[in-house]
């Protein structure tokens, strides 16, 4: 700017005149010829500005078109944080990184924003405004995130699906730890199952899988356990009252005796005051560290229930050992949990083994649960490289093969091999199982499996709390689906307290599969 | 000084506008390589990103807690695109227990969520009618479903349906084996049809049909008895505070005046509340004047609710009101309105403790929401929440008793010697003593336990 005055062109002094040029008389004069150029510039882009700045004061117009310009880069800066709002909002609610490749979730967000019907909306949102509007004491922004989260925890409970929750900030982070191999609590994965007995159903904890030496593993605690209590106080269901009633209703048609009622109702309401409510309880058994607690369980084949006493602590886990039996080369492989570091040490036991010449491997999968979908297709990758681990089933009548990741020919495991399962091999486990009979033929021995080939995909929301929501079912390829049967094995075996009979079973196939590849070689 | 000159204020305003909303989509534009829709799109969009950014600002503000509404609809998307689990996506049922689940994180049992069918019977309580044949039903030793009483001038009275009937069918159907609820629902319906009724009745060797027109049936609030002809002692016992009761008291309290009521036993036992309205109209008969209660705002601003002069119909007669832990919300209205002016003697155990007061906030598709919006005081500025009204005279109830029997009714036997020492038929000696056991009594009292106080509505 060019000021025909003896000042010098400060900033200071410049903002003074563009905001009180008269009033001390220091009238700016302003080269007009040059300013006129950047003018005309601008009517070009909007010829509206330079009629309007025509009757103005030429100074006025250069202020003006740096107010436009002010506000042009503040539309475009705010659309830039919308954008990366926006970005965000879709991160939110996207799988967590470790999910089923392919189909990105805002994709979806599209493909049903067809049908959206805005009266349920519209509901949640006047009960809301009310609330704020009304409520006694007024809302704060902390009550608000209790709301919304307490408003998840019951819409997702609704569903009834044992693996569909809302899970606060602090089970999120168990999650994340397992990842690493580290666990809480007695040690054990546990399931919400509902259960009915008579006319009531109700929702039980049952332990599916003991972990590689935890404390419920140490303590002699099996995967199948029904836990009914806890240091002497019942486990009660989401709704005690289900069972009150009924047993009252029983009761009252019978009842001759008010008293024995009486009796009845004292004591199921003295059940009900002592006891815990099954998500406290799980809880307790999954996050809680250094108590001594004492279990009361019902085992199946068991009359009595079983108590035991546990002490829960937090621990690693050695995702992986194997070793090689001395006299017949066969290797072990004890596959204990899925974690971040399981493909590598998974990988690392079959080098060792096949640099020591294994001629085939047992991989047991006993009591070996949960884990997510892209560690398992990258621990398979050893034996399985690039082929197709399940087929997902998805909403929609959307069905997505599932691949496992590639991996070096000559590294790759294709010796026989035979897998051990019992009803503590659950989820991915399973998956994986039955993906190894599928593909390449390996055997199954041991007992029926969990059966829970759900995938699950958790979600973390921007409070730090999380949503876990099933979001599909890995169907096998070949072999049957077996959703709720539990996996069935090629050689059933029952478990035995005092000798492995399972590994022994499993040993003797091996080695005659062994035999047989080693005639059918020498035959060829 | 420089004068603004409105006609070119106002282009040059808009024009500044109009360069932040260039700005504003000028990123959509740069990266929509030409296509005129997304720039359309981008323009649409504008409100609701503006609102968004600055929702956005105030939430970091407030260390960001979830959006309700925004992770409501985003996880109900998902759920509607991704769920793949037992159960359908009822988005209507997902919605009444997320809006249940967010009604529970405020801590308040009488905030709470009324889905269609509960809002309705809910009307019909406060209206204090409904259609059917006005036949009460209860349950018997057998678990049959039989005639209580058939209320009078009903339906049910008129065709002849007698107190004990058994209901063996509905309609032809037989009900082995269904709730009394179930039953009472089949036997309701529209004013107008007809219901038929198959009843076996003892001494009677056939079963009894009966073809009954459903009407427009009042419930009975109140009852009422002359316990005592000679001292001229009135009972009036109140189920419920609803429109209705009201009307129904001063036709009590007339009957009984016929039959020379002397002093007043006002049976407020199990009564759950109902409307606030009832409960100042109940009120302002027994109290001569000043609030019946002080409904304290939101805010802390105390408004009083004054007693109604028009309701001063009648004489005013020494008065015993019985109350249990089952009186709540307007009973304790009431109840404490004449505990604190001394208008009358409370007599019982403790009271529910409930002092706030719900507005029922109807919502699009016929469900509802109750919201605690106001605290309630009694007249002399007392909190009663959570804790009750305590008696002047404590009585414990025995374990089994039938209300109203004077034999097994040790509280109303109790309220009768109460009343009498205030009519001056007792010495008030009596008085002493029953004080004297009542204290002697409460430190073996019990407490209410929290699933009865989890299980109270209103």
């Amino acid at each position: 700017m060019h000021v025909t005055n003896n000042s010098p062109p400060s900033a200071s002094a410049q903002n003074r005149a563009l905001t009180e040029p008269y009033a001390h008389g220091n009238r700016l004069l302003i080269d007009t010829s040059r300013e006129r150029g950047i003018i005309e510039l601008a009517g070009q882009v909007i010829p509206a500005v330079f009629v309007t700045i025509n009757g103005m004061r030429n100074y006025r117009a250069l202020t003006f078109i740096l107010l436009i310009t002010a506000f042009f880069a503040t539309g475009y800066a705010a659309r830039i944080a919308t954008i990366a709002h926006e970005r965000s909002a879709i991160r939110q609610f996207s799988p967590s990184p470790v999910r089923t490749p392919g189909v990105p979730v805002a994709t979806t967000h599209l493909e049903s924003a067809g049908n959206i019907d805005l009266g349920p909306l519209e509901v949640m949102l006047t009960v809301l405004r009310s609330l704020r509007e009304h409520f006694v004491d007024p809302i704060t922004p902390s009550d608000e995130g209790r709301m919304a989260r307490e408003a998840l925890r019951a819409m997702l409970a609704s569903l009834q699906d044992p693996n569909t929750r809302f899970l606060d900030p602090d089970q999120l982070k168990l999650v994340s730890e397992a990842m690493r191999g580290q666990y809480h609590g007695i040690g054990a994965f546990l399931a919400i199952k509902k259960i009915k007995a008579g006319n009531i159903q109700e929702e039980h904890l049952i332990l599916v899988t003991p972990i590689d030496d935890g404390p419920a593993a140490k303590a002699g605690l099996r995967a199948g356990d029904d836990i009914v209590a806890i240091d002497g106080r019942d486990v009660l269901p989401l709704d005690p009252f289900q069972r009150a009633s009924e047993v009252i209703k029983e009761e009252r048609k019978k009842a001759i005796d008010k008293d024995v009622l009486r009796k009845h109702i004292e004591s199921e309401t003295k059940r009900i005051e002592e006891g815990i409510p099954i998500l406290k309880a799980e809880r307790m058994l999954t996050s809680e560290d250094d108590k001594e607690l004492e279990l009361t369980v019902v085992r199946k084949g068991t009359p009595q229930p079983i108590k035991v006493k546990v002490k829960t602590e937090a621990f690693f886990v050695q995702p992986v050992s194997w070793k090689l039996t001395d006299n017949d080369q066969l290797g072990y492989i004890r596959l204990g949990c899925f974690t971040d570091r399981t493909p590598d040490e998974l990988e690392s036991a079959v080098y060792g083994l096949k640099s020591k010449g294994a001629k085939g491997i047992i991989l047991d999968l006993r009591n070996t649960a949960a884990g997510n979908l892209e560690t398992v297709l990258s621990a398979a990758k050893v034996f399985i490289p690039g082929r197709v681990f399940a087929i997902e089933h998805k909403s929609r009548n959307r069905k997505v093969p599932i691949r496992v990741e590639q991996y070096p020919r000559d590294r790759v495991w294709n010796g026989p091999m035979v897998v051990l399962v019992n009803s503590g091999t659950a989820r991915m486990a399973e998956a994986l199982a039955v993906a190894l009979k599928d593909n390449i033929a390996a055997k199954i021995v041991g007992e029926p499996s969990y059966g829970d080939p759900s995938s699950v995909t958790l979600m973390e929301l921007r409070d730090g709390s999380g949503i876990a929501m099933t979001t599909g079912k890995l169907v096998p390829l070949r072999s049957p689906d077996y959703h709720g049967k539990g996996l069935h094995p090629d050689i059933l075996v029952a478990s035995n307290a005092q000798r492995d009979e399972q590994l022994n079973e499993a040993t003797k196939l091996l080695r005659s599969m062994t035999r047989s590849l080693v005639s059918t070689q020498s035959g060829t | 000084m420089k004068r603004l000159n409105i006609n070119k204020l106002i282009p040059a305003l808009f024009l500044l506008l109009s360069a932040f909303v260039v700005g504003f989509i000028a990123p959509d534009v740069l990266a929509s390589h030409g296509d005129l829709r997304s720039v359309t799109s981008s323009l649409q969009l504008l409100p609701q990103r503006l609102e968004t950014l600055l929702v956005q600002a105030q939430v970091e503000k407030e260390n960001e807690p979830l959006p309700i509404i925004e992770t409501y609809s985003a996880v109900l998307e998902q759920l509607k695109a991704d769920y793949y689990g037992q159960g359908n996506i009822d988005e209507r049922r997902l919605t009444y227990s997320a809006i249940r689940g967010m009604l529970s994180a405020l801590n308040d049992p009488f905030t709470r969520f009324l889905d269609p069918d509960e809002y309705k019977s809910m009307r019909e309580e406060n209206e204090g009618n409904f259609t059917g044949i006005g036949a009460q039903l209860d349950t018997n030793k057998n678990g049959e479903v039989y005639v209580k009483e058939p209320l009078p001038d009903t339906p049910a009275m008129r065709a002849g349906v007698k107190a004990n009937d058994v209901i063996v069918s509905v309609d032809d159907k037989p009900i082995k084996n269904l709730d009394i609820e179930q039953v009472v629902k089949m036997i309701r319906g529209p004013a107008g049809t007809k219901v038929k009724l198959g009843i076996r009745r003892t001494g009677v060797p056939r079963i009894i049909y009966k073809v009954i027109t459903r009407q427009v049936v009042q419930f009975r609030m109140v009852k009422y008895q002359m316990l005592d002809s000679k001292d001229g002692i009135g009972y009036i016992r109140l189920y419920q505070f609803n429109e209705q009761c009201d009307t129904q008291f001063d036709q009590a309290l007339t009957q009984l005046e016929k039959q020379n009521l002397k002093g007043l036993i006002l049976d407020l036992r199990g009564n759950p509340g109902g409307l606030l309205q009832a409960a100042v109209d109940i009120g302002s008969r027994f109290i001569p004047s000043g609030p019946v209660v002080v409904i304290q705002e939101r805010g802390g601003q105390k408004n009083p609710i004054y007693v109604k002069e028009e309701k001063h119909n009648h004489k005013r007669y020494p008065l015993v009101v019985l109350v249990d832990k089952h009186s709540a919300s307007a009973s304790e209205i009431v109840s404490g309105a004449i505990k604190d002016t001394g208008v009358g003697t409370l007599v019982g155990t403790r009271t529910f403790g409930k002092g706030r007061v719900q507005t029922i906030m109807p919502l699009q598709d016929g469900s509802a929401v109750a919201i605690t919006t106001a605290k309630y005081l009694t007249p002399n500025g007392t909190d009663i929440h959570k804790k009750g009204i305590e008696p002047d005279v404590k009585v414990e109830p025995p374990d089994t008793f039938e209300v109203g029997d004077l034999k097994t009714d040790v509280q109303l036997a109790r309220s009768i010697q109460v009343l009498k020492v205030k009519m001056g038929l007792l010495p008030n000696s009596v008085l002493d003593e029953l004080k004297k056991a009542a204290q002697a009594g409460s430190t073996q009292s019990s407490s209410t336990t929290s699933s009865e106080r989890a299980a109270k509505p209103n």
